[in-house]
């Protein structure tokens, strides 16, 4: 399995379409978080101008974990990897525990990042960020959510085995079938649903009874997503032909 | 280390790709796997190494499937698809990530990158290579665990001359090691005079298996032709001395059981004068054909003549 996760490793940091993700989740927080930090008046907790700035990276995190798995098999390099690697399983184990902890890393960098950047802003406009527990916690659940994020999108990307597949597939959900479901039925029912349960594990963000309260509850259900789109894909590969 | 497939068998909605086949391939010996385009000779490589799930059957390496080698590339190398490659990779770090799964030492890389002549362009992206870079990539991707077994699918697909004689070579070399080669071509004479053994199949089905002889039978020999103007005198004097005639056309003869050095010698004491004197290499093409005549796929309807 070690060998299995360097393998993985390797492969994320020698090709340039997970720098180039990371890169964008990073330089879209930053400018979310400084227009957040410029318009604040005062009167709410500093905290709050960060909890949505990185929703943006949650979402190209999940398209970086579609790109790991369904990326191999538009190339044909999933031969390969299941040559070099007989036991399917083994191979997505590999690729989730790689993927989520690139997810959880790059969830902190991207929250802590923006952080200082609405910190310098709110700074030169004589505030102040407040750094305390809540800035903690909301640190601890963008690592815990992006980290979550990749390995669903591994899952998709098991079960289209093809990028634009999963990618379509995603952004359908984004912005069709969830703001649906929502409408016809609901907080009850959408809060229930894989992406408004992953940003809803982000404390601050649209916490006003869209989504369960605490936010490790969001996560938890999301994670519940990742889990079931894993398994179902990792029984759809192991029953393919690669 | 031996191969045994048995009862291989898989199917693709209605069709039967593979049926029933069983064979065995020998170590030190190089194992021709041939067929016509279509006969499914790609699907049985894949099926032998589980990346095809099969219906029926299986296959051993020294009596263990190949998903229960914990470090494969160091028993099985194989070769598949050339052209499956993250384009933008380089060539080096596609073989890196490889051999790091299988606890290979990143020194081996640049080693097996050198034995197939890509050290030079270890470092460009594979994108940028052709089809018989590829080729050569994937034979280093097979070496890599310098493994008791290759099985390698159309190694020659996209190689020019140079590149077909150079990987045959390559392929006798390996066998010469005491390694068993397993390899398909859907061109018998692509692998020449190299092949020991043989597994021909058509339409899924096994048609032939065995040594070279065994399979192609008389063809298999090598024959002299010979033409003179006095080829009925000629004809006599070489069945005195073993040989007999194949094939006669006119002044023109194939002789069959004699070496072309003897021909000439029996004609020269006799005075016989010779318009032509050529040792003919086996017609591997013609035994191939005879042999899968009926199992082409995707033939040409007959022309008439």
């Amino acid at each position: 399995m070690i060998g299995a996760m360097r393998g993985e490793w390797l492969k994320l940091i020698t090709v340039r379409s997970p720098k180039v993700l990371i890169a964008v989740a990073l330089l879209s927080t930053w400018l979310i978080a400084g227009l957040g930090a410029n318009d604040f008046e005062g009167g709410e907790r500093t905290v709050d101008l960060l909890s949505g700035s990185g929703s943006l990276a949650v979402v190209l995190l999940l398209i970086l974990g579609i790109q790991i798995l369904a990326q191999e098999y538009r190339f044909g390099t999933i031969r390969t990897s299941f040559t070099a690697v007989p036991v399917r399983s083994r191979v997505i184990g590999a690729k989730v525990v790689v993927g989520a902890a690139v997810g959880g890393v790059t969830g902190v960098v991207v929250i802590a990042s923006g952080a200082l950047v609405a910190a310098t802003v709110l700074s030169s406009r004589g505030y102040t960020l407040a750094v305390d527990a809540k800035l903690v916690e909301l640190v601890v659940a963008y690592a815990v959510v992006c980290a979550l994020s990749v390995a669903f999108g591994i899952g998709i990307g098991a079960i289209t085995r093809n990028p634009t597949f999963g990618i379509t597939a995603v952004l359908l959900l984004t912005f069709l079938v969830e703001p649906l479901v929502t409408a016809f039925t609901g907080d009850a029912v959408s809060r229930w649903l894989p992406l408004t349960s992953s940003l809803g594990a982000l404390p601050g963000f649209s916490n006003d009874g869209f989504t369960f309260t605490p936010w490790y509850i969001s996560a938890l259900v999301f994670a519940g997503w990742s889990a079931l789109a894993l398994v179902i894909g990792g029984l759809m590969v192991e029953r393919r032909d690669a | 280390m031996e191969i045994r497939a048995a009862g291989l068998t898989k199917r693709f909605g209605r069709v039967l790709a593979v049926d029933d086949l069983t064979f065995s391939v020998a170590s030190g010996a190089v194992t021709g796997f041939i067929g016509p385009n279509g006969a499914g000779k790609s699907t049985t490589v894949r099926l032998m190494i589980g990346l095809d799930r099969s219906d029926g059957g299986g296959t051993t390496f020294d009596g263990e499937p190949y998903r229960s080698f914990d470090q494969p590339l160091r028993s099985v190398g194989v070769l598949l698809d050339a052209k499956a490659l993250h384009p933008r990779r380089s060539a080096r770090d596609h073989l890196r990530a490889v051999a790091i799964t299988n606890g290979i030492a990143a020194a081996r890389v640049d080693e097996v990158l050198g034995l197939v002549g890509l050290g030079d362009v270890a470092g460009r992206r594979a994108g940028g290579f052709s089809l018989g870079m590829g080729q050569r990539l994937g034979l280093a991707l097979a070496l890599l665990g310098d493994p008791p077994v290759l099985i390698l699918d159309e190694p020659s697909n996209g190689l020019d001359p140079e590149g077909i004689v150079w990987i045959r070579k390559f392929m006798r070399f390996l066998a010469d090691e005491g390694r068993t080669v397993f390899v398909s071509s859907h061109i018998l004479s692509e692998l020449g005079q190299i092949v020991d053994d043989i597994v021909v199949i058509g339409k899924g089905r096994l048609l032939a298996s065995g040594t070279r002889a065994e399979v192609l039978g008389d063809s298999a020999a090598s024959t002299v032709i010979v033409a003179s103007p006095d080829a009925g005198r000629l004809a006599e004097l070489v069945a005195e001395r073993g040989g007999r005639v194949a094939e006669a056309e006119g002044p023109r003869l194939e002789l069959a059981g004699i070496d072309a050095a003897v021909v000439g010698e029996v004609a020269a004491a006799a005075g016989i004068v010779l318009h032509e004197l050529t040792p003919h290499e086996p017609s591997l093409e013609q035994a191939y054909l005879r042999l899968t005549g009926d199992e082409q796929e995707y033939r040409a309807p007959e022309t008439r003549s």
